[in-house]
């Protein structure tokens, strides 16, 4: 597959409302809700946080990387999807035997997507995948893949909110989103690191030590090494899995050969 | 890299076509392929009351998948789930083509694309309702291998032994139409050369209550594009399909000649009212293939049975085809399969390619006077070259996959 350009970032979780704040390490204890402003208020009411922290995370993306917001092809990636509103519907369920039609009508993986698509007018190629501790791995190989096909632009967004109680009992981890602005060719506003050689390749890369230990479990954080990465203008052998042990990719760092 | 086959024509900038070398599909109509198409050519609906098991409070009809599903094998137990055991049964329908796909190309040659809406939700709230009454989680429950979106097509490569990439697509009842362009592009980009694709979804209260409080839930079974149309049934199953690459030396069933995907940009559950998105796919889907609308002899549409997405998909369908190609939903036949309704639907596309004929629009009759396209109301015979399945979701989500005979 040809070589990947990425021309932005995008993060939040609790306490990071975006890329420099991540970069900084500092936590702001008031930043506890994405800003969101991609989906107007009215549209986006009833909508959860893995679905606000996503299109912020892309939003952010986009914004440094400037591809056209009405025709660029998004991916979205969760392992765990709209699940805070899965439960909410269940628990509506067993009160009152039906949901709203709100929680109900945005309680599918692809909401970020789909309020995303008509907030920007784009009735582009749209996905949304799951893939367990690989979506990121996977989404990232989605993208390539749609890029090698047809070239342009493509936003990519992981998001996975906290896992509600009883399903707490499977992981507890908070909140994380990552956004990545790819393109084929190099972006005029310069590239900030260079794609190649997405593969299976276990023990070809290392995971870092710096994982936030709140982050730890969360799916999408094997996004973070290379987020990481691209932030410190390191180039090497990026994980995408976090195992640090299956799916990596080659970084060169501002988008040298 | 092996670009023989991955570049666009440079006359005409569409994509060769793809080789569909297998298909399966288990449904209300049966749990073996063949039963399915034997219900489908006999115009016989398996669409019922819902299983006792649901206790629903209020009338509707389901397409339910009747008898023993398999369960996983004992090293894979943990997988357990009702959206398991359909997975199960569903690939064993392309267990002697995946077999030698997976000698032709090797282990970590193949990837599984699956599409799914809900995954595995059945079993959370099997979890859920024990949790309420007694306070802890059943520990045979297991979220990640029992729910999580991807479980079953994990569970799928395990039994395989499936080394290429695993993933699902979710977003919603677009998703397994939306495979196929997924696993082709993996063939194409030189990452795999073959692919298990298709979707699942089983029965759920999250959908059945949900769709009731849409409003668009009937109480009787669905009549897509009738007159008196009341809303969707819903149904639960999957579909399975085999795609290789262009130059594999298996014989194919079906082409897989193009796949048109979009998005609405208009409302998170309801589609744009003249079928805009609906349109936009079905014509990439021709302009990708290099196929004009008038070589197209059948329409599998999306057909849901609620009167605001029929109407929409019928001026999409009519702006594209005008009122000369014979459609049909087979909704009426399954229920709505959500996400696993692409996949399905495909194979029934293939099955009017293989044996010449198109299927009835169950529940029809008597027709809308204001669809304005060939609604197909019996089974017919009709030599088909090339059939279009249309598959449309939630978030404005919009796939088109067009299909051709193999020889």
């Amino acid at each position: 597959m040809r070589d990947v350009f990425v021309g932005g970032l995008g993060v939040w979780t609790t306490g990071v409302a975006g890329v420099a704040q991540w970069r900084s390490g500092a936590r702001d204890a008031a930043v506890v809700e994405p800003r969101c402003a991609i989906i107007p208020p009215r549209l986006g009411r009833f909508t959860s946080l893995v679905t606000r922290m996503a299109a912020e995370a892309l939003a952010q993306a986009a914004a440094q990387g400037q591809p056209d917001l009405a025709r660029v092809v998004t991916v979205y990636g969760s392992a765990n999807g709209e699940i805070q509103t899965a439960l909410q519907v269940l628990d509506a369920v067993h009160a009152e035997g039906l949901p709203s039609p709100a929680r109900f009508k945005n309680s599918v993986h692809n909401t970020a997507a789909g309020h995303v698509s008509i907030a920007t007018g784009n009735r582009e190629l749209s996905t949304a995948l799951a893939a367990g501790e690989r979506t990121f791995a996977m989404c990232l190989l989605e993208a390539f893949a749609i890029l090698e096909e047809r070239g342009g632009a493509v936003l990519v967004s992981v998001a996975d909110e906290s896992l509600p109680p009883p399903l707490d009992a499977f992981g507890v981890y908070a909140p994380l989103a990552v956004a990545f602005s790819l393109s084929a060719e190099p972006p005029p506003s310069g590239a900030l690191g260079r794609l190649s050689s997405l593969r299976l390749a276990p023990g070809a890369a290392t995971l870092p030590a710096t994982m936030p230990a709140e982050l730890a479990k969360n799916p999408c954080a094997a996004a973070l090494p290379l987020l990481d990465a691209l932030v410190a203008g390191r180039s090497g052998t990026a994980p995408l899995e976090l195992s640090g042990n299956g799916w990596c990719v080659e970084l060169a760092s501002g988008g040298a050969a | 890299m092996d670009r023989r086959f991955c570049q666009l024509c440079p006359r005409c900038q569409t994509v060769p076509p793809f080789p569909i070398t297998a298909y399966s599909a288990c449904n209300a109509l049966g749990s073996t392929t063949s039963e399915v198409v034997a219900s489908l050519a006999a115009s016989r609906t398996g669409l019922g009351a819902p299983p006792a098991s649901f206790a629903l409070e209020f009338e509707t009809a389901v397409g339910a998948v009747r008898g023993e599903l398999p369960a996983p094998p004992p090293e894979l137990l943990a997988y357990d789930s009702h959206e398991a055991r359909l997975a199960l049964q569903t690939v064993r329908g392309v267990h002697d083509a995946l077999s030698t796909a997976l000698r032709r190309w090797g282990a970590g040659r193949v990837a599984v694309v699956m599409g799914t809406s809900t995954g595995g939700i059945s079993a959370t709230e099997d979890a859920y309702a024990a949790f309420k009454k007694s306070g802890a989680l059943d520990p045979k429950f297991d979220y990640r291998k029992q729910h999580s979106f991807h479980a079953f097509a994990e569970l799928l490569a395990k039994l395989y032994g499936i080394g290429g990439p695993v993933f699902v697509v979710s977003t919603a009842c677009s998703s397994s139409g939306k495979v196929l362009s997924s696993a082709r592009r993996l063939i194409r980009a030189g990452v795999v050369d073959a692919a298990l694709v298709g979707g699942v979804d089983s029965l759920a209260h999250t959908t059945l209550r949900g769709f009731k409080c849409l409003s668009v839930l009937s109480e009787k079974p669905c009549r897509p594009f009738g007159v008196d149309r009341t809303g969707i049934s819903i149904g639960e199953g999957g579909a399975m399909l085999v795609l290789e690459r262009p130059d594999t030396d298996a014989r194919a069933r079906a082409l897989l000649l193009g796949v048109g995907e979009s998005s609405d940009a208009h409302h998170m559950s309801s589609p744009h009212p003249e079928g805009l998105g609906a349109r936009l796919a079905m014509e990439r889907a021709l302009a990708e293939a290099g196929v004009r609308a008038g070589a197209v002899d059948h329409v599998n549409a999306h057909g849901t049975g609620t009167r605001h997405n029929d109407a929409a998909e019928a001026l999409a369908i009519e702006s594209v085809f005008g009122d000369r190609v014979p459609v049909a939903s087979t909704k009426g036949f399954t229920g709505h399969l959500l996400g696993a309704a692409g996949a399905t639907e495909a194979v029934f596309g293939i099955v009017a390619l293989e044996q010449g004929w198109i299927p009835a629009n169950l529940g029809g009759a008597p027709l809308d006077p204001a669809v304005h396209i060939d609604v197909n109301l019996a089974r017919k015979d009709l030599a088909c070259r090339r059939v279009l399945s249309n598959s449309f979701g939630f978030g404005g989500s919009n796939v088109a996959v067009l299909l051709g005979a193999a020889s």
